[in-house]
């Protein structure tokens, strides 16, 4: 019943798909993104403790490298020889299951998003879909299975109570996350996040008082679905010990710590990109870049593509910067404390930003 | 050809999903190879700081837990809803914005007995 | 396509099955999980994106964890001590279930899965892509009477949980 002409349209479809030089660089921008998020995984951790040392007047790591800068590799090394201990009383399967589980949505949420204009004609953003921001979305809300299961599967009590702890905050704080969203989305009229950058040309979107109140709200719950400080109860020390990953060590360990830190830069390069114009440079509008008369003249060869993709690069590592400079600031919240802001403050206030922005639209046109 | 891009970025998909589980996957078997391996029922015991551990570890927890992912689940549908909404609002005009109120409306008065019956107060 | 329409269906066909017979229960809304997973995809092969991201977050992201917050707040999940599938439950849910199924079915057949002599998979190739735009549009011009419909049913859902829950809090608290 099914149909050659299907299966052969496909099949010539691909050909003329990847026979062209394509598929080279196709795979190519997939491992380029994989290793250098990583990468940034790992020299974001160096970079807290770095950061840290420095706001609590320490050293931190220097000693691996020049100014410690191999210390990442010296930690991965250390992490792969470490004993796989594996408690008599968890659930096998699931103990091993959970930190993959963890890590491998907080890798597939970074491929929707666009960290470059085009660079030798090719976008550069893995995969440009048009649900793009639901994608995400979804993606991300797979990453409580990880922490649920790991604090399960662990049978012990810590973990348990911090798994729990941690799905119910970051359920709580999915939803103002997600109604934060909606004025970006009734400006633009798109969830594509190319299309969302682009109409980000001539004005970044948080200039406008509405989207700013949403950027406000949008980052402090991310900060919340991170489970970074000041919200991360989940894995308070003087209340759960290490919180669902008590009984967890080596690299079963390093996987969730490393799911962490890949959430946190998905998240910075998400507000970059609805709120702080992705890769666009400021002051610089793309098409003065066609008749070079802006500060960017010297750089205006061929390759301006990598000054896009530097530029998003840039305004990413300033909102880590951001995340590491809060966490080692603010001191932590209690969990009635928490819900409260979540269900009392955020989503009304969310809830009433749609409101006003619908009001502003229609006034405005 | 709109066709033919939707498919592919789903294939990318594909094989980015096939790579980020073999990034969760292969740390995991190369630190089992190379790792020693030193059992001992001490450590191998449940944590808990050093004392032996009494009880069930299923603790009973909150029942409130399950209630606020009750109310999750009822506004992640309503964002749900808002999502299609807000992408077509430039072009429905005024009257999909009073639809809209409605809608809302109706649910923050869930949001209000929720609010009302205390079920958001953490005890 | 068609070979992934057939892998997801599969997939989908084994873990719902799995769901609905592995005593844990655990494993059981794991496998559910999975199972939801497959229904996404299936809706990928239709080019259904807006509905299979919703999927993944409505029933993935929310549902699931709901039932394992059920799960988890239970004390017996290795399911030794459940009864047998016969009793006055049992045959109502197969009743109702029997008869979505039903009526699913004969909407499929009559509605979509022949018409033209092209089958349903053929014709998602052909169709054009239905931007969430037109979702927005369609469920605010001609729906508009479900979608209002919807908050209704979802406040009513709201609120029977609200009493349900409120009826049962147990005085003893331990854990935080």
């Amino acid at each position: 019943m099914m149909t050659e002409p299907m299966i052969a349209g496909l099949w010539t479809d691909t050909v003329s798909f990847f026979g062209v030089h394509a598929v080279a660089v196709v795979l190519l921008k997939i491992a380029v993104v994989l290793f250098a998020l990583l990468g940034l995984v790992s020299y974001t951790v160096l970079a807290e403790r770095r950061i840290s040392a420095f706001i609590q007047d320490r050293l931190g790591p220097n000693r691996v490298g020049w100014f410690g800068l191999l210390q990442p590799v010296a930690d991965s090394f250390k992490f792969l020889l470490k004993e796989n201990v594996m408690p008599a009383h968890v659930n096998r399967i699931y103990y091993v299951l959970a930190p993959c589980i963890a890590l491998a949505p907080a890798l597939l949420t970074f491929i929707v998003i666009p960290f470059g204009n085009t660079l030798a004609g090719e976008p550069m953003v893995i995969a440009n879909l048009n649900v793009g921001v639901l994608w995400m979305f979804s993606i991300a809300s797979l990453g409580v299975y990880g922490i649920v299961l790991g604090g399960w599967a662990s049978n012990s009590k810590y973990p348990f109570l911090g798994g729990i702890r941690s799905s119910a905050q970051m359920i709580s704080y999915e939803i103002s996350m997600g109604l934060s969203l909606i004025p970006v989305f009734m400006h633009v009229g798109s969830l594509n996040l190319t299309e969302i950058v682009n109409a980000q040309s001539h004005r970044w979107l948080f200039l406008h008082p509405n989207l700013f109140l949403a950027f406000l709200i949008f980052m402090i719950s991310s900060f919340a679905e991170t489970n970074r400080l000041p919200f991360d109860l989940p894995e308070s020390e003087q209340e759960l010990v290490g919180g669902y990953h008590t009984e967890y060590g080596s690299m079963k360990f390093a996987l969730f710590f490393l799911a962490e830190y890949a959430n946190m830069i998905t998240a910075s390069a998400l507000m970059v990109t609805l709120f702080f114009g992705g890769w666009q440079v400021p002051f610089a509008l793309p098409e003065s870049l066609s008749h070079p008369v802006t500060w960017l003249a010297p750089f205006v060869f061929q390759p301006v593509g990598f000054v896009y993709i530097l530029s998003f690069f840039l305004k990413m590592l300033l909102f880590l910067g951001v995340f590491i400079w809060i966490r080692w600031t603010l001191p932590r919240f209690r969990y009635d404390q928490l819900m409260n802001l979540g269900w009392k403050v955020f989503l009304p206030m969310a809830l009433a930003n749609v409101f006003v922005m619908g009001i502003w639209m229609a006034l405005s046109v | 050809m709109g066709g033919t891009s939707f498919e592919y970025s789903y294939l990318l998909i594909l094989v980015l999903l096939i790579g980020s589980i073999f990034f969760a996957v292969a740390p995991l078997v190369i630190a089992r190879i190379l790792g020693p391996k030193k059992e001992s029922s001490i450590k191998n015991a449940t944590y808990e700081c050093g004392l032996v551990s009494k009880g069930d570890p299923w603790v009973q927890f909150k029942v409130q837990y399950y209630i606020f992912t009750l109310v999750f689940v009822i506004f992640d549908l309503e964002t749900v809803f808002l999502f299609p909404w807000a992408v077509a609002f430039n072009a429905l005009g005024a009257f999909a914005f009073v639809e809209m109120l409605i809608f809302i409306g109706i649910l923050a008065g869930g949001l209000l007995y929720a609010w009302e019956k205390g079920v958001l107060e953490w005890r | 396509m068609l070979w992934f329409v057939l892998l997801f269906g599969l997939m989908t066909l084994v873990t719902g099955i799995c769901a609905i017979s592995v005593r844990n229960i655990v494993h059981c809304a794991l496998f559910a999980v999975v199972f939801f997973f497959g229904i996404a995809c299936l809706f990928f092969t239709l080019r259904a994106e807006f509905l299979a991201a919703v999927q993944i977050i409505v029933y993935i992201g929310a549902i699931a964890i709901l039932i394992l917050f059920a799960i988890m707040l239970t004390h017996d999940v290795t399911g030794e001590a459940a009864g047998g599938m016969i009793h006055v439950g049992g045959i109502t849910g197969g009743v109702v279930a029997v008869a979505v199924a039903g009526s699913i079915m004969v909407a499929l057949f009559r509605e979509s899965l022949i018409r033209n002599s092209q089958s349903l998979v053929e014709r998602t190739a052909a169709a054009p892509q239905v931007s969430v735009k037109t979702i927005g549009e369609a469920l605010m011009t001609p729906y508009v009477v479900p979608f209002e419909v919807v908050s209704i049913l979802l406040t009513a859902a709201l609120v029977g949980a609200i009493v349900l829950a409120l009826e049962q809090r147990p005085a003893k608290k331990e854990g935080s």
